[in-house]
This record gives C-alpha cells, sequence and structure tokens, in this order.
C-alpha cells in the first residue's frame, strides 16, 4: 500500500491534470502528531483560478480502497486572491493547521 | 459513527430522497420544469452540505445559505470521477462542464442571484428591466439544457454515485 504522502503527491498530480484552473496544490499539516494517524486525511489547499471566493471552506472525501485511495481527503478549494490573503494572514486556515510542502505541478511530467 | 458523520449521514439521506423525487418527477410531462430542477437543486446542495459538514463545517452555519454548489459540486464530482476511473482523458472537458452547470444550479434557489444579476428561480416570480414579471413556469432554465448536453448524464450519474457513496 502507498504511504500517504505518496497517495496526496498522486491526487494532487490527478487533479493538476483534469483541472486546468488549479495553479498551485499545498498539503496543509496538523501541528500536532495526528498526522502520523492513517485516520487523519489528506489535506490539500488547491489555488484555482475557476473557483468561486468564499474563504476556508474544506470538504471531506471518504477513503475508498476499492479505488485504490487509501486514505480520507480534505481539499480547500481557495482562489488566487484568497491565497494571498493566507499568505499576507488575512484569511486563516483552521487552527492547529499549517501550510505544508507545495506538491509541484512539474512531477505530473516526470512521471510519463 | 461521530456527531459529524451522523449530520452528513443525514444530509445525504435527504439528497437522496430529493434526487430520487427528481428522477421520478422526468418521465412526467405535467410537471413544469422548474419543479423538477427544484428537487435537482435541492439534491445537488444537500449533497455539498454533507460533504461540508464531514469536514467540520458547523451544521448550524451551514444552513443559513444555499451558495454551496458552485463551488463545492465540482470537487464531489470530481472526487467521485476518480474513485470510478483511472482514465484522466476526458475528464478535462467533463469538470469544465460540471463547473458550469454547477453554477446554474445554484442560481435556481432564490436566494442566490448574483446580486442581481440572475433573480432567475425554480421558485418565485421576478421582475425584469421592462417592469414585466415573469414566472418560473414560463422560463427556460438553463441546467435543463447543459444537462441534455454530451456530459450532462455522465455528471448525472456522478451526483448519483456521489450521493449513494455517502448512504
Amino acid at each position: 500500500m502507498s504511504t500517504k504522502d505518496d497517495e496526496a503527491g498522486a491526487l494532487a498530480r490527478k487533479h493538476y491534470e483534469i483541472e486546468p484552473g488549479i495553479t498551485q496544490i499545498l498539503r496543509i499539516r496538523r501541528t500536532d502528531d495526528a498526522e502520523a494517524d492513517p485516520k487523519e486525511p489528506i489535506k490539500l489547499l488547491e489555488v484555482n483560478e475557476n473557483t468561486v471566493a468564499s474563504g476556508i471552506l474544506p470538504i471531506s472525501f471518504a477513503a475508498n480502497p476499492a479505488a485504490d485511495i487509501h486514505f480520507p481527503s480534505l481539499i480547500v478549494e481557495i482562489t488566487p486572491d484568497e491565497f494571498c490573503d493566507i499568505q499576507n494572514e488575512r484569511l486563516k486556515l483552521p487552527d492547529g493547521w499549517v501550510l505544508a510542502d507545495e506538491i509541484p505541478r512539474q512531477e505530473e511530467a516526470c512521471e510519463r | 459513527m461521530s456527531g459529524l458523520d451522523d449530520w452528513a449521514k443525514q444530509y445525504a439521506r435527504q439528497a437522496d430522497a430529493d434526487f430520487k423525487s427528481w428522477s421520478l418527477l422526468q418521465t412526467d410531462g405535467s410537471v413544469p420544469e422548474c419543479h423538477k430542477l427544484l428537487f435537482l437543486q435541492m439534491a445537488c446542495e444537500k449533497l455539498c452540505k454533507a460533504h461540508l459538514v464531514r469536514a467540520g463545517s458547523s451544521p448550524a452555519d451551514i444552513q443559513k445559505s444555499h451558495a454551496y454548489i458552485a463551488k463545492n459540486l465540482p470537487l464531489v464530482v470530481r472526487n467521485e470521477a476518480l474513485a470510478r476511473s483511472k482514465k484522466l482523458k476526458g475528464m478535462k472537458q467533463l469538470l469544465k462542464a460540471v463547473r458550469q452547470v454547477a453554477q446554474e444550479i445554484e442560481v435556481l434557489n432564490p436566494a442566490v442571484d448574483r446580486n442581481g444579476q440572475r433573480p432567475d428561480n425554480c421558485e418565485y416570480p421576478w421582475e425584469i428591466a421592462t417592469g414585466d414579471i415573469l414566472s418560473p413556469l414560463d422560463w427556460t432554465f438553463h441546467p435543463g439544457a447543459l444537462l441534455l448536453a454530451p456530459n450532462g448524464r455522465t455528471i448525472l450519474k456522478l451526483i448519483r454515485g456521489a450521493i449513494d457513496a455517502l448512504l
């Protein structure tokens, strides 16, 4: 079975590939030790030019082992302007969440 | 089952009932399009709210607005599409269509009018610039046409599948 990090990368790359409006995808991680728990969802912040602004509104999806999705996931989709607001701390993530590594689009090309 | 999962499940049950009602009405030519689409709008809204509440949104907060479809339905449909198929070919067009359809479904609710730009809705009459009053009964709704487009049926199947996945 793939690790949570592997699966987060794979999920992000699929999203890049099928959503032309996505400009960046970043992992969100918990500040406590919960990330090691397999029940703790993969959390992706997706910056999408084609979405509507509505602040931080996480949406959750269950794991689906039959479809090779072994971890639950949680997506926060924001506009590029909202991403600027997060960077300038005008818009805050929920307590205990921090922005972590960016998953680059280029990896998609490397795997081909 | 946690409290949030209970909320999500009950939202999903309502979405299921709304979707089934929409589906049943499809074959009845005597039912106006606006009434049929009302059930589709409600199904989509509750499906989105089920996913939001499971992610931690307060059930009380999300009941205050109907504007959750345009943003969240594309994510729900995308997740369902990826769960069903490893083939990504064609999904770009599908998701483009979903974003269009989701925006149109959201404005079916009279509470969502895009700052007065989209007064058309499934429930109440509205006034246009000429002073005429229009009724939903006489209006041609965009989602009706969009859902008949090639990706429309797929979108409906994925919405149905996403509801099923929560039950």
